[in-house]
């Protein structure tokens, strides 16, 4: 349903309208007799549209619409004017007015195209904010977006994110493709590997390492997704959205290395402690001396105790000390 | 046993040389023992940077395998840990560490016998990698090994570090061999 305001001084006009318009939507009104009154009705509720006589006492129509624009209002409104002036027309447009319908002697008509209009300020209104909370949510993400021309990866648009992750302003887009981003050495393998998932999948989805434009590098997790051409957009393109996940890869690396370090420290000394054993029961068998034996037995079980001792202090890292292990290791250990 | 690499390094200008000997662990013992028989026959002081086996127990097996042991030196890091206390024999060719992890310590007998056996052929081993690592991070004992090996080229000193093979991985192994000037499967 929607909650259109009526102003008009004519009380008889605003019972006719109402009756008349709910014959061509559904609609909810709210009447008011002045512009003043159509103000005070403003500040304290939300409507979907105004409809608007022109001819008004204290302030008509036109001033009515331009204090509702000042006060940075984008509601549609329609100017439904007994005058068919010229001047007043261009003035309304030019002030921001949706709409204008002149009245008329068929009512029917009249009110059909009042309607008409109505619902297609509204509609036009309902787009454009669509559109803008979608602009308003691209430009805003945290994550770096951008569109790319298929064959020759020129870029056409990236947001604020995108360019301040690799240091470009918008004048260095015209000139730039997306190729001219990558870090890595084998950047014929990787193209080939990325346009081989859009070709077969229309998207791709993976981390490769990046370039600033100071030549610095970073690493992203990538989303590529093919965008095939429409009625509208004739031209095949590519949407980018990716993430700096360089502290990531960092972690991912110091605990490959801890993982490392573990080993060093846990899996092959206990293998060293076992073929120490081994020694012993030769020793054994060779009669060597209880003494020398009792003395590499205490060495074992010192060693056997640091690597205890070291096993603690991995499942205190690991745990970062919470008992639980976090979930961005747990895939290393499940590896 | 393929000593004979070693053999080659010994009967050239070995001073100032570090090398990364690496051996089985089945063939470890009768391989240390002999190492030590040959660099001691060629008229080395040597000094022995044990983690591994207490010395009082290498000292009788290099006598049991006919080694002249009065040119034998031992920065013992594992027996004082192991039992307790320093062993009552004790025949003052020995420097007991408090524990293996004591590096600095490890470092300042090493030097103070440096000193002491300035101008005459030194030679330092190290038993061995495998064990430092048990007790110390791997940066720790690269850096160690690092200080180490730099000390003894300026020295004029022959180094070896030995390590069981196997159980160092390959990683850690290069960097073990770019910090030598041979390495060598004995």
């Amino acid at each position: 349903m929607m909650k259109v305001l009526l102003v008009d001084e004519e009380p008889e006009i605003l019972s006719i309208a109402e009756i008349y318009l709910k014959k061509f939507g559904d609609y909810e009104f709210k009447k008011a007799l002045s512009a003043k009154e159509a103000l005070d009705l403003l500040r304290n509720e939300k409507f979907d549209a105004i409809v608007s006589d022109y001819e008004m006492p204290e302030m008509d129509g036109l001033e009515f619409l331009k204090l509702i624009r000042e006060e940075m209002s984008l509601i549609p409104f329609i100017l439904f004017s007994g005058k068919g002036r010229e001047e007043i027309i261009i003035e309304a447009f030019r002030s921001g007015a949706d709409g204008y319908v002149q009245k008329g002697k068929d009512p029917l008509a009249n009110f059909g195209e009042l309607s008409h209009q109505v619902e297609i300020a509204v509609s036009r209104r309902n787009a454009e904010i669509e559109l803008r909370t979608k602009e308003y949510a691209i430009e805003h993400s945290i994550n770096g977006l951008s569109i790319a021309d298929y064959d020759t990866g020129q870029i056409f648009y990236a947001n604020a994110a995108a360019l301040d992750m690799f240091g470009y302003t918008l004048d260095d887009l015209s000139t730039l493709s997306t190729a001219e981003f990558l870090a890595d050495g084998n950047y014929d393998e990787l193209k080939t590997s990325i346009m081989k998932s859009l070709d077969e999948d229309n998207y791709f989805i993976g981390r490769i390492r990046v370039k600033r434009k100071d030549g610095s590098d970073f690493h992203i997790s990538v989303s590529i997704t093919t965008l095939l051409p429409d009625e509208l957009v004739t031209r095949k393109m590519i949407f980018i959205s990716f993430i700096d996940i360089t502290s990531v890869v960092r972690s991912e690396e110091e605990f490959l290395d801890f993982i490392l370090e573990a080993s060093r420290r846990i899996r092959k000394p206990v293998s060293l402690i076992g073929q120490s054993l081994e020694v012993l029961a030769e020793d054994i068998d060779a009669g060597t001396d209880p003494e020398i034996m009792k003395l590499k037995i205490l060495v074992l079980i010192k060693n056997a105790g640091q690597i205890v001792n070291n096993l603690n202090e991995l499942n205190m890292a690991v745990t970062e000390a919470h008992g639980t292990i976090s979930e961005e290791y747990k895939s290393f250990l499940v590896k | 046993m393929k000593m004979s690499s070693l053999d080659n390094i010994l009967a050239g200008d070995d001073s100032g040389l570090v090398v990364l000997a690496e051996t089985s662990a089945e063939a470890f013992q009768g391989c240390t023992s002999e190492l030590v028989g040959k660099v001691t026959e060629k008229g080395y002081k040597t000094i022995i940077i044990t983690i591994n086996n207490p010395s009082p127990i290498l000292r009788k097996t290099y006598l049991k395998s006919g080694i002249d042991i009065s040119n034998l030196y031992f920065i013992d890091a594992i027996t004082r840990y192991a039992l307790g206390s320093i062993p009552k024999d004790d025949d003052g060719n020995t420097s007991y560490i408090s524990q293996p992890s004591n590096l600095t310590d490890m470092g300042i007998e090493l030097n103070k016998l440096l000193v002491r056996f300035d101008g005459a052929k030194v030679c330092v081993i190290i038993d061995s990698v495998n064990t430092m690592l048990i007790y110390v991070s791997s940066g720790t004992m690269t850096k160690f090994i690092h200080f180490v090996s730099n000390k003894l080229r300026l020295l004029n000193c022959l180094g070896i570090f030995l390590s069981i093979n196997g159980s160092v991985d390959p990683m850690l192994l290069n960097q073990l061999k770019s910090f030598s000037d041979e390495f060598v499967e004995i």
